[in-house]
């Protein structure tokens, strides 16, 4: 995700958290033995742990690109002047 | 989405509806309790050499345990007092994925756990079926075991390897050792 849209971000963020539910989704094929011995409580909380980090590092990303946006903007501005 | 794909997931959730509330909860959790005084009774057969001697403290405390389906209950939670460290058994329920019920024993070093499981199997994988469907066609539901399950307490090693142990002197002056020291 180099240089990403917000749009590319969006999908990629998507993909993650589709990607996270199925895998803590009854349907997962490794569902079985990873969460073996786990209250289904255990298991909820920790798919919202997960989901909450995703949602952080998506958040930091996207700020990472506008920071690096507006630097850009500010080397093109300087430039001119 | 078709109408019959909708009358479908309305009549599976009436099915998953209807067999739990053909589950008799109160044995449920009665079996449960039953078992974890079974593993305390072995524990204190396995320590009682140092608890008669006073060099181990062994006590029970009430813990309020609450699951779905099956509410708010006690349940007795075992420490162990050897020299200045604790070490608690501490019930965490009976509705889990693919056992009976867990005691996880909690030391200063770390934490492990005790898993009321299949005494036939040696671990979690060995539970685990998978059938597939091929040609389009969906892979036949799971077949009932018509074999009567006996549940055992077991020792659970650390993941990724998670396989069960018998319970013995040995492994559990192991295991104590571990969560106790490290």
């Amino acid at each position: 995700m180099g240089s990403s849209t917000i749009a590319e971000i969006a999908g990629y963020h998507n993909d993650v958290v589709d990607s996270l539910r199925f895998y803590f989704s009854e349907i997962s094929p490794s569902f079985g033995t990873r969460f073996f011995g786990r209250r289904p409580e255990e298991i909820a909380a920790e798919l919202a742990a997960r989901l909450e980090e995703t949602d952080l590092r998506s958040a930091f990303f996207i700020l990472a690109s506008l920071e690096a946006i507006f630097v850009s903007i500010m080397n093109i501005g300087a430039r001119k002047r | 989405m078709e109408v019959t794909e909708f009358d479908e997931f309305v009549k599976r959730q009436q099915e998953a509806a209807a067999g739990v509330a053909s589950v008799d909860w109160d044995r449920e959790r009665k079996e449960w309790l039953d078992y974890l005084d079974k593993l305390y009774r072995k524990i204190e057969s396995l320590l009682d050499k140092y608890v008669s001697s006073g060099q181990i403290q062994l006590g029970y405390r009430q813990v309020e345990l609450n699951e779905e389906n099956i509410g708010s209950y006690a349940a007795k939670q075992m420490v162990l007092r050897i020299g200045p460290k604790n070490v608690v058994l501490e019930p965490i329920g009976t509705l889990l994925i693919g056992s009976k019920g867990r005691v996880d024993i909690i030391g200063p070093a770390g934490k492990a756990q005790l898993l009321l499981v299949d005494s036939k199997a040696s671990e979690p994988a060995s539970l685990i079926h998978v059938t597939v469907g091929r040609a389009g066609n969906l892979p036949s539901g799971p077949t009932k075991s018509l074999r009567v399950i006996k549940w055992e307490w077991r020792i659970v090693t650390r993941p990724p390897e998670r396989r069960f142990i018998e319970i013995t002197q040995q492994t559990l002056f192991q295991l104590i050792m571990e969560v106790a020291n490290g």
